[in-house]
């Protein structure tokens, strides 16, 4: 008897997602270089804003060349954050007072968010079956309704350790009206129909808003 | 095989595994750890430990969880509810963690 469940996942971002950590070029014609820094360098990394109604968590650093102009050289977005919506704008913000800008006001740098900004799934596949008959749960992580991923574990071990347990987890895209948590409901859920019932293969029925983008296997 | 639903406070249930629990440890209140006869280790076993949104447990519900978990194994399609006295169920965050605990 082995028993499965059906995972439907995502190969695209349709809509919003996490930016993909990389560098812009302040050429793009997506990208409003802002003006009137007075040093040369790479800023601190600062918070994202923008980008949409939940977009959350990105963080980018601006670098300038040298003087006299000071132009943008370099735009890097370093943290992920989540929910950046194709379309919107995102500002990133070096404040007044820092190596690059005293300039004696917060100087901007706009940027349109385009598919190619986000951080687009590897994945391939529009479904995953995941072996249920050896997992026990899945682990609730801290600030599960805000969880972007989360782990089922198995009673199996790794082999290469046997102090560690084999766990598969979810990486998954989150939008309004619904949480992390209700996810991991909905995992909890079709392990429990396929455990209930031989040779069955449910399948995950992702919650309004959830997209799952990455099924792994720990190593 | 055995399974159980337990209420979550989010919404819903999680459901985990009983299969091979041969102890219910109340003694470190919310967090209720189900032991299994799994190694992981010389000293150390599969351990289920679920935390519940109460401070304190009943008398009756350690003993509850355990004739729950006999109650899953012996009915192996079936799914019951657990729930601590008056309906308590799983905190919403680092409800349930699986992973290595002392024997």
């Amino acid at each position: 008897m082995s028993n499965y469940i059906n995972v439907p996942m995502v190969t695209s971002f349709g809509n919003d997602g996490p930016l993909k950590v990389q560098a812009i070029d302040p050429a793009d014609p997506n990208v409003t270089v802002g003006t009137g820094f007075n040093g040369t360098g790479t800023s601190a990394a600062v918070d994202i804003t923008g980008g949409g109604s939940s977009a959350s968590g990105g963080k980018a650093t601006i670098t300038t060349g040298a003087g006299p102009g000071f132009a943008v050289t370099g735009i890097n977005i370093t943290v992920a954050g989540s929910n950046y919506e194709i379309g919107q704008t995102i500002t990133i913000t070096i404040p007044n007072g820092v190596a690059i800008n005293s300039s004696g006001a917060a100087i901007d740098t706009e940027i349109e968010v385009t598919a190619a900004m986000l951080d687009q799934p590897t994945n391939t596949a529009d479904v995953i079956s995941l072996p249920v008959d050896d997992l026990i749960g899945i682990s609730v992580p801290a600030s599960a309704d805000a969880a972007t991923t989360f782990s089922v574990v198995s009673r199996k071990d790794e082999g290469s350790s046997p102090t560690v347990l084999s766990t598969w987890t979810f990486t998954i895209e989150i939008d309004a009206p619904s949480t992390g948590a209700d996810a991991m409901v909905a995992v909890s859920e079709a392990i429990r129909k396929a455990k209930q019932a031989e040779n069955s293969q449910p399948t995950v029925e992702w919650p309004a808003g959830v997209e799952c983008y990455a099924l792994t296997l720990d190593t | 095989m055995g399974i159980l639903k337990i209420p979550y406070n989010d919404g819903g249930f999680l459901t985990i595994d009983v299969d091979g629990v041969y102890e219910v440890d109340t003694s470190s209140a919310p967090d209720m750890v189900l032991k299994t006869d799994r190694h992981m280790g010389s000293t150390d076993v599969i351990g289920i430990t679920l935390k519940f949104d109460l401070s304190s447990f009943n008398d009756a519900d350690g003993p509850g969880m355990e004739a729950a978990v006999l109650k899953a194994s012996q009915e192996p399609a079936s799914c019951h509810v657990f729930e601590c006295a008056g309906g308590i169920g799983l905190v919403q965050d680092e409800s349930i963690d699986i992973g290595a605990v002392t024997i």
